[in-house]
């Protein structure tokens, strides 16, 4: 989501609200076909395998452009008692499943502890910290079962009151910005590495520990018993002026079974911290990553700045908005140093929100730095390889992000 | 100077910490402080004008701070899969990095005659730096400070 980190096309804030009450009314757990909310009935449907889910961009909350959506059924581990949740976000910029509170109220979960004290976390985002709980759950998408890992809980009526170490009351906590139910990290890494506390900080430096990997907040399909080395997002093409609903899917595993293989992919590894290195516009982006939990394609405009101008907007602000849309190349760093050249275009950012559409390929925006973030955009007509720290598969070994067109 | 003076003196300096943080803007007096509060190994690295201290942070996150030939900290980098602590590294200039947060979700991104920060990334893997332009000691590049 990173994070996340997260930009939001217009800054409509009712519709946070408006999504945890729906969820806090359909907790009723029992078994897993309970839905925290309805809106997936009305999704078109597409067949599915059984390591596969759907994925839509535009069904959730509606203010929030290029934001992929999934179910999740978080379950207290070894039973039958589970809550489906919806309108989580698809993240492959971070590590593990976080859940607000409200949207599992009816789970009795337990914290995971060290030497007796519950664990708490301060995660990191760009946009701001999430302070919360570390709990034991069973994650289940299609037939995958990722058994009693450990997952963040957000915004918890037991710990609302945040640290100064996490944020405090400067704000800039993800849970007050969050447009959604909860974030689902299937990134490069199996474990999160933020920061654990087993206290609540009253200092800026006391309870705060060495947590163990394996009691860190896990990648949910890390934990899987067999399509654990990885996912495949894949989204359709969409036009030039976007569309309100773009339905695709997220499948588990990389090599594994027929529908995963990585035959014929362009595959990027990456260094230990996940960047690859991008050439655009005569600049070298060597801290390049591939996040579909970041809504467009941001870059620094360089030499470009007087076409690539900053929207003007509260609405869009952060956007590119050119007076037309460009078109660009650039050159991604293959396996054995190969190039392989991606098109893609800059439109005017006022111009797709006023179309009151949800999924755009040629969103773009600014970024400080030598970075590249190839956003959702980059997924649109493409099928986008994850592969996990350590894990292997005919791609090679993670942390590596590969694509077919 | 007599030995209570300098006693005096160094007690005035620690209930100011205006003088005592190792943070953007603060010098280099804290810094052991700093470490101890990040629980952080430190080692340095002198330049010809300057000093970089790098402090590497369990698991996996390193900050340099870059101190003039006068101990004066002009400028912060880091890089690792999470982000410093702000507040202590930033000091004053939090709350500009508060305000551009705000300006941009996605990443922080502030440019101007007094402050630079830039901070960006995705869990496991952040990157981002600060510094303060008029303090840059001539020879060294800002786009060096990383």
């Amino acid at each position: 989501m990173h994070k996340f980190y997260r930009k939001s096309f217009m800054r409509i804030f009712v519709t946070t609200f408006l999504l945890l009450i729906l969820s806090a009314c359909g907790g009723g757990g029992g078994d897993s076909s309970s839905s925290s909310s309805s809106q997936n009935t009305t999704l078109p449907s597409i067949n599915l395998a059984a390591n596969s889910v759907s994925i839509n961009v535009g069904a959730g909350s509606a203010e929030n452009a290029n934001t992929p959506y999934v179910s999740v059924t978080i379950c207290k581990p070894n039973t039958t008692t589970c809550v489906t949740v919806d309108n989580i976000l698809l993240d492959t910029g971070s590590t593990g499943l976080r859940v607000f509170a409200s949207a599992i109220s009816s789970l009795q979960l337990s914290a995971v502890t060290q030497n007796s004290a519950p664990i708490i976390e301060c995660a990191s985002f760009i946009n701001g910290s999430a302070w919360g709980p570390v709990k034991l759950a069973d994650v289940r998408m299609s037939s995958e079962l990722a058994s009693s890992i450990p997952i963040q809980i957000l915004a918890d009526p037991n710990y609302s009151s945040i640290p100064s170490t996490c944020g405090g009351s400067w704000g800039a906590q993800l849970s007050t910005t969050l447009k959604t139910n909860g974030i689902l990290g299937v990134g490069l890494f199996v474990n999160d590495s933020q920061n654990y506390f087993n206290c609540v900080p009253t200092t800026l430096n006391n309870c705060r520990i060495n947590l163990n990997s394996s009691l860190q907040v896990q990648n949910p399909v890390s934990a899987f018993k067999v399509n654990n080395n990885g996912i495949i997002v894949k989204l359709p093409s969409v036009g030039v002026l976007g569309e309100s609903l773009v339905t695709g899917s997220l499948i588990f595993g990389i090599d594994t079974q027929s529908n995963n293989s990585s035959v014929g992919s362009n595959v990027i590894p990456t260094d230990s911290n996940g960047f690859f290195t991008t050439y655009f516009n005569n600049t070298t982006f060597t801290y390049s990553f591939i996040d579909s939990g970041s809504n467009a394609l941001f870059f620094s405009s360089g030499s470009l700045s007087s076409v690539l101008v900053p929207c003007s907007s509260i609405a869009v602000i952060g956007f590119y908005c050119p007076s037309a849309t460009q078109s660009y190349t650039a050159s991604l760093t293959l396996k054995n140093n190969m190039q392989a050249m991606v098109g893609f275009s800059a439109a005017n950012a006022q111009t797709l929100i006023d179309t009151g559409n949800n999924a755009f390929s040629n969103l773009t925006g600014q970024i400080g730095g030598n970075l590249f973030d190839w956003g959702l955009p980059f997924f649109y007509g493409r099928s986008v390889y994850i592969g996990i720290t350590g894990r292997s598969s005919s791609a090679g070994t993670g942390p590596y992000y590969a694509y077919t067109n | 100077m007599t030995k209570s003076t300098g006693k005096f003196i160094c007690i005035l300096l620690l209930s100011l910490p205006i003088f005592a943080k190792a943070e953007l803007g603060g010098n280099l007096t804290g810094i052991t402080q700093e470490q101890k509060t990040f629980g952080s190994s430190l080692t340095s690295s002198p330049q010809s004008n300057y000093t970089i201290y790098i402090q590497s942070i369990s698991p996996d996150l390193v900050i340099k701070e870059y101190v003039s030939s006068s101990g004066n900290i002009f400028g912060v980098a880091w890089k690792g899969s999470t982000l410093p602590n702000f507040q202590i590294l930033l000091g004053n200039y939090y709350s500009n990095y508060l305000s551009a947060q705000q300006q941009n979700p996605r990443s922080v991104f502030l440019q101007d005659n007094n402050l630079v920060i830039e901070s960006s990334g995705v869990m496991g893997g952040y990157i981002g730096r600060a510094f303060l332009p008029k303090q840059v000691p001539t020879g060294l590049a800002p786009t060096a400070i990383q």
